[in-house]
Order: structure tokens, then C-alpha cells, then sequence
């Protein structure tokens, strides 16, 4: 339902005038009313099923300061509810920094972007303005432009956890610095815990058989359902050995059932890349 | 600011979407897991005879402990199996993966045996229980006494199967042992099995060495009063003795060609040289002062690791065949001796002498880092390769004091004594993939 309302929004953007901006305003208000109801009403977590994006709660909703604490499902959505303005404001940030050209802010921050993107991947780590001048510079056309370039980012600025041996405890703890973002940063760390967690059972069932070459590297994607168990599995990189790329399959296999995902999340899409070389 | 605020709101309202392409990256490393998970429960005997049950029971023992033996493989034990396929069925339809990998298998071997007019006849079946396929089916026949080789040749299957080498199932170690009163030459089967005397003359025999063919060794013997050059056929009644002034020692075959490198002084120095198989001398190879000995070389024959003194101390040389350029490759330690160059890679095992014990060591050859694989279990010595260069035999004091052969992983683990003889086994060498026997 959420996302059916999400769409409806867009379109009328695209064919709205003048008072676009006021009717947008207006339904944005309501829609938080309708997020806010929603949870009160505590069915919130229960419709969220599979309305919702995976990946659009787990760094927006999630990402707020008081609901990872609470207990009680209706605190979790009402402070989800609080949260929606605040993603997005971070998020926008991700295109400033795809547009250095354009917005002077960011581009001191292009470098850091790019730097935290292959250790552990926390889209927001900027100040929340950089946005909106963007915006402002180039108008609707640019609109759409942007958009593209921040669905691209986004695709791009995937989380990235090591799990070998030591490495594991690391990346947890690593990630907690990582979130340097405020409440942003612990909604990452929900997901990246949970990524080592993960990570690590599959690591304990890997049998990698000896002698094989140090730099083989096989890249599974996965997708994990709220339960742990299995969605999806297919390779995205074979490493041209058979019986390696088998050991790396065997071993999500006898992994399963997973971790149950975090509290609020219904489907989680993990790349798995097994190198049987120490990441360190 | 309205266009602040539209650009807001979209951002929001596509974030979802955009997200949801979203995949988290995780990179799985190191592992801590090597040996296959393998069930191979006891082989079913087809028509219920005594010898067949026999023969089932023997096989699947042969085959389990076979498959252990190359430490590729982690055997469940059977008391965990949750059906008997020497009950119920030997065939995909007559076995329910999931039991199998409910017990943490990944494959699962069974077996049919049956025995009729002193001929044994095995079905084996290699399972891949994740898949729920047959990857591997075989049909042996032969003599009940062939029932050995008729495992290790499902043995290489599998090997080629699950990790792309054949293995060492036909492969020996030669080795020298005093248990008849003097040091004689040996050779048993990779896995210890059949021990059989290769010289006979109550001297000193040392140095055993295969060609790569399999089909000739080369040692020296003191039996004609200083030590000469033995190269001897192992299948036909054929050889040569090279016995020119002085010593004549460490023999060391090059890779892919009927030509070995030794150490001879008729010269005066002891240096090392090329000689044929027929025991010409071609070329002088090493030219310094001081001692040079054990020659091994590379995997292609272009390189030649050594022992020389010319550093002072006894010191591990590589000299590329082609220049004659040499360059010291071991520096940590005073004594670094007994080099055997891997089969497969880049990589020489030797014994170091520290702090007056021996120690096996790997180096790699590019690197030069060296690891100790073993430690505080008396003195290791004479490394020699597997052919698949998974593994090591060596000759160590560990039980007892005296030396015996033992085999441990490339990686140093799961060192397990070879066999049971009297007397002491030293210098163990081991064969190429093939080697003939007597």
C-alpha cells in the first residue's frame, strides 16, 4: 500500500503545475499521518510485509534514533514514522556527492565517499543540507537527472563487511564507526551486525579444500527472507573452479536456516564474495 | 524553496525503489575448514554370502581410510549415519540425501560387492548429497587379492572428481631402514601398505631417488667400499653403477628427462653435475668453493635448489640451469640442509637446525619466507613432496626417539607416522604419481 502511494506521488509531480509543490506538501503530510496511525494502530509492522522495499527500510526507517531500543513493536513505528523526513534528506546527499561539479559542498566529501564505500558502506555520513542546493541550481529537468544518478549511487554504496577469522569481530566493531552519521549510523549497524552474524555461520560451513589458489574468488548473491531461510540464490562471479565454486555454494546451503533478519526487515539481498585469501 | 521542497519529497518517494536493488556486499575469507565432509558407509554385499560380507566390509574400510589417508577428506563416522545402504540400497533412489547431509556430509560413497568364482565385482558410486545427483559411478572386476587397486583406482575418480588432481594413490616412498641389520633401501605403497626391500647387499644404502617416470631409482651404496652411484630399473633386471674417484652421492633426477643431477669429487671439490641416465657425466654445474649436495629441482627442470657451503655455513642455493646464475635463497639459521623442491609450485620444504634441533621448513622460493611446520617433536628430517605436493613424508624422532617415517599436510598438519618397522627409517623420498614396483 505504502509504495502504491509512494508512486502516485511521483506521478503527480510529473503532471502537476504551479500549485505542484503545495499538493505535494499536503500529501506528504498525510502520508506521515497515515505512517503515523499506522502505528499506533500497531499493525504497522504486519502490513509492511512485502510493501515495502527491503533496502528502503533498512536505512530509512530503522536508521532512527529511538526505535532500535524499543521493546514494543507500535514504539519501533511510531519513531519509523518520525524517521521517513530524515532519510531522505540524508540520502540526497549520495547524489550531491555523484555531482561534484555541480555542488561545491559535497565535493570535499567526494574523496571520503569513496574511500568508506569498499570498507563498510554508510551512505550517510554527510551533513543533511548538501541537498538541497543542488536542487535548487538545477531545476526540474535536472530533477530526474539527479534521481537517476542517486538511484545509480545507491545501487553502488552497498554495504561491505570482511568476515575471516579476527576480521570478524573487527568489521562489527568497525562499524560502529562507520555510522558516523547520527541515528543514520545505527540503522547501518543493524544490518551490518547482522551481516557479520551472517557471514560468519557461512564461513563456519565453508569447507575450502586445501591447495586450492589463494586468489580464487566466487561471488554469490543471495536473498534472505525475515526468517533466515532462503529466497534466492545465484552466482554473479564463478571462479573458473568447479569444486571451489561448489565449497562456496555448499556452504550458504549448510548455513541455512540463516539468522533471522533484523527486527522490521522482510527480505535482505547479500553479495557473498568467498576468497579463500585473508581479506586483512 | 519549492523546488527544495519537491526535490525532498521525490528523493523520499523514490528511495524505496531505488533501494531495492540494493544488495549488502560480503566478502567470506580465510577459511577455517578443509577436509571434505564424506560419508562412505559399508558396501553392501549383493547376494549375502560370507566372503561377500567380507569383501564390504573390507572395502569400505580400505576406501575410508584410503580417501583419510590424503587428509582432503574429514570421514564421518558411521555410528552417526542415520540409514545403512548395505541394508537398504546402494542407488540414488534407495538413499535419502537429506539424511546424509542432515549428518553434515557433502558426499556419500556406497558400494555393492559381489563375489562369484573367486572374482570380486564392485559397484561404487560417488553422491553428491546437496545436489541429490550421482557424480561418480564405477564398476570394478578382478581377483579378490586386486581388490587394493580396485579401490585406489575409484580413489583417483574421486580425487579428479572433488578436487581436479588424480592423487597419489600410485604413488610410493622409497626410504632407508635398518631393520635387517644394515641400511637398506625400501619402498611401500604411499599409504605404508607392502613394504618391500628394494636393495640387498649388507651395506649402506642412502639417498633413494625416483626418476619422474617412475620406472627407475637411483641411491648410493657403500657397497663397494666407498660411496658410488646406483641407477636401477625397478621392473627389468637393468642399471649402472657410476663409480668414479671419491664420493658419489645425492643423486636428484631432473623433471620430464632421463638425466640426474649428484654430487661427485673426482675433481677434487665436491660439486654437483649432470650426468644421463646411462651414468655420463654432461656438465659440471656448480663451480665454488666448499661443499654443494642435494640437488632438486623445479617442476619444469630450470631451476635447481642445493645445499652449499660456499657461505660458510651449510646454506640453501637456487641456480637458474639456463645462466648458471645463483642466489642464496635461505638466510635465518646457520644450518639449512636437505631441500625438496614442490612438484607443483613455487615453494621448497628443507630441515633447519635450531638451537641443536631439526626442524622442517617451507620457503617460498620468490618470497623467501619461510615457516617452521614442525616443533618440540625431536628432530625432523628429509622432507620429500607428495606428487600432488599436498603432502609431506619426512623422517622424525618424535616416538621414542627413534626416527620413523611420518606424513603431515603441505600446511604442517596431521602428522601421522607411515608405518610400523623395525629398526629406524630415515630419508624418506617420495615417488611420482606413478611408480613401478617389484
Amino acid at each position: 500500500m505504502a509504495v502504491s502511494l509512494h508512486v502516485s506521488l511521483l506521478d503527480d509531480r510529473h503532471t502537476g503545475s504551479g500549485s505542484f509543490a503545495a499538493w505535494m506538501s499536503l500529501s506528504f503530510g498525510f502520508h506521515l499521518l497515515v505512517l503515523v496511525l499506522l502505528a499506533v494502530s500497531g499493525s504497522y509492522s504486519g502490513c509492511q510485509k512485502r510493501s515495502f522495499p527491503m533496502g528502503a527500510i533498512s536505512v530509512d526507517l530503522v536508521s532512527l534514533p529511538g526505535p532500535v531500543s524499543g521493546p514494543s513493536k507500535p514504539a519501533a513505528a511510531v519513531s519509523t514514522a518520525k524517521a521517513t523526513p530524515a532519510p531522505p534528506v540524508r540520502e540526497s546527499k549520495a547524489p550531491a556527492y555523484e555531482k561534484p561539479a555541480v555542488v561545491p559542498k559535497p565535493k570535499a566529501v567526494v574523496p571520503t565517499k569513496k574511500n568508506t564505500a569498499p570498507v563498510k558502506a554508510s551512505p550517510r555520513t554527510a551533513p543533511a543540507p548538501a541537498p538541497a542546493p543542488a536542487a535548487e541550481d538545477t531545476g526540474d529537468a535536472e530533477l530526474a537527472k539527479t534521481l537517476a544518478a542517486l538511484e545509480q549511487k545507491v545501487s553502488q554504496t552497498q554495504q561491505s563487511v570482511n568476515i575471516s577469522g579476527a576480521n570478524s569481530s573487527q568489521a562489527g566493531g568497525g562499524q560502529g564507526g562507520g555510522g558516523t552519521g547520527g541515528g543514520g549510523g545505527r540503522a547501518a549497524s543493524a544490518l551490518e551486525i547482522y551481516n557479520v552474524e551472517m557471514g560468519f555461520q557461512i564461513r563456519k560451513n565453508w569447507v575450502c579444500p586445501l591447495g586450492v589458489d589463494e586468489n580464487l574468488q566466487a561471488v554469490i548473491a543471495i536473498h534472505i527472507a525475515a526468517d533466515g531461510s532462503l529466497m534466492d540464490l545465484r552466482f554473479e562471479k564463478r571462479s573458473g573452479n568447479d569444486t571451489y565454486d561448489e565449497s562456496a555454494r555448499k556452504a550458504i546451503l549448510k548455513s541455512v536456516p540463516l539468522p533471522p533478519l533484523p527486527r522490521g526487515f522482510v527480505l535482505h539481498k547479500v553479495s557473498l564474495e568467498f576468497t579463500p585469501k585473508d581479506a586483512r | 524553496m519549492v523546488k527544495r521542497s519537491l526535490l525532498v519529497v521525490a528523493l523520499m518517494v523514490c528511495l524505496p525503489a531505488t533501494l531495492f536493488a540494493q544488495y549488502d556486499y560480503v566478502r567470506i575469507s580465510n577459511p577455517f575448514l578443509h577436509k571434505i565432509p564424506i560419508a562412505v558407509p559399508l558396501f553392501k554385499p549383493i547376494s549375502g554370502t560370507e566372503p561377500e560380507a567380507m569383501a564390504a566390509q573390507s572395502g569400505a574400510d580400505l576406501l575410508a581410510a584410503t580417501l583419510e589417508f590424503t587428509r582432503y577428506f574429514n570421514l564421518i563416522n558411521r555410528a552417526a549415519f542415520l540409514e545403512r545402504p548395505d541394508r537398504t540400497g546402494v542407488t540414488l533412489a534407495d538413499i535419502h540425501c537429506k539424511n546424509w547431509r542432515d549428518i553434515g556430509a557433502e558426499f556419500l560413497i556406497t558400494g555393492g560387492v559381489t563375489v562369484a568364482g573367486g572374482m570380486v565385482e564392485m559397484e561404487l558410486r560417488l553422491f553428491d548429497v546437496f545436489k541429490e545427483r550421482m557424480v561418480l559411478g564405477k564398476k570394478y572386476k578382478g581377483k579378490s587379492e586386486d581388490q587394493r587397486k580396485m579401490i585406489h583406482r575409484f580413489c583417483v575418480e574421486v580425487m579428479e572428481q572433488l578436487t581436479g588432481t588424480p592423487g597419489i594413490f600410485e604413488s610410493k616412498i622409497a626410504f632407508v631402514s635398518t631393520g635387517d641389520g644394515s641400511k637398506e633401501i625400501y619402498a611401500c605403497e604411499f599409504d605404508g601398505y607392502n613394504p618391500q626391500r628394494i636393495t640387498r647387499n649388507n651395506s649402506i644404502n642412502l639417498s633413494p631417488a625416483w626418476s619422474s617416470d617412475g620406472q627407475w631409482l637411483a641411491y648410493t651404496s657403500y657397497r663397494k667400499g666407498g660411496p658410488d652411484l646406483y641407477i636401477t630399473n625397478l621392473t627389468e633386471n637393468r642399471g649402472t653403477v657410476f663409480s668414479k674417484e671419491g664420493i658419489n652421492i645425492s643423486p636428484s633426477w631432473v623433471p620430464g628427462q632421463f638425466m640426474l643431477a649428484a654430487t661427485l669429487s673426482f675433481e677434487g671439490d665436491q660439486e654437483i653435475y649432470l650426468l644421463t641416465g646411462s651414468g655420463t657425466v654432461v656438465r659440471r654445474l656448480t663451480r665454488s668453493w666448499g661443499i654443494d649436495v642435494s640437488p632438486t629441482f623445479s617442476p619444469d627442470g630450470k631451476r635447481m635448489a642445493f645445499v652449499s657451503g660456499r657461505a660458510g655455513s651449510p646454506q640453501i642455493f637456487v641456480m637458474d640451469m639456463g645462466s648458471g646464475r645463483t642466489q642464496r635463497l635461505t638466510f635465518e639459521g646457520g644450518y639449512n640442509t636437505n631441500p625438496s623442491w614442490n612438484p607443483v609450485n613455487e615453494t621448497i620444504v628443507y630441515c633447519a637446525m635450531t638451537g641443536g634441533v631439526f626442524n622442517i621448513h617451507v620457503i617460498d622460493v620468490k618470497t623467501g619466507a619461510s615457516v617452521a611446520l614442525t616443533a618440540d617433536q625431536g628432530d625432523n628430517e628429509s622432507p620429500s613432496w607428495s606428487p600432488d605436493g599436498s603432502l609431506i613424508a619426512f623422517s622424525s624422532t618424535r616416538e621414542a626417539g627413534v626416527p620413523r617415517i611420518y606424513v603431515m599436510t603441505a600446511a604442517g598438519t596431521d602428522p601421522r607416522r607411515l608405518l610400523i618397522l623395525p629398526g629406524e627409517q630415515t630419508g624418506p623420498k617420495w615417488s611420482p604419481a606413478v611408480a613401478a614396483g617389484r
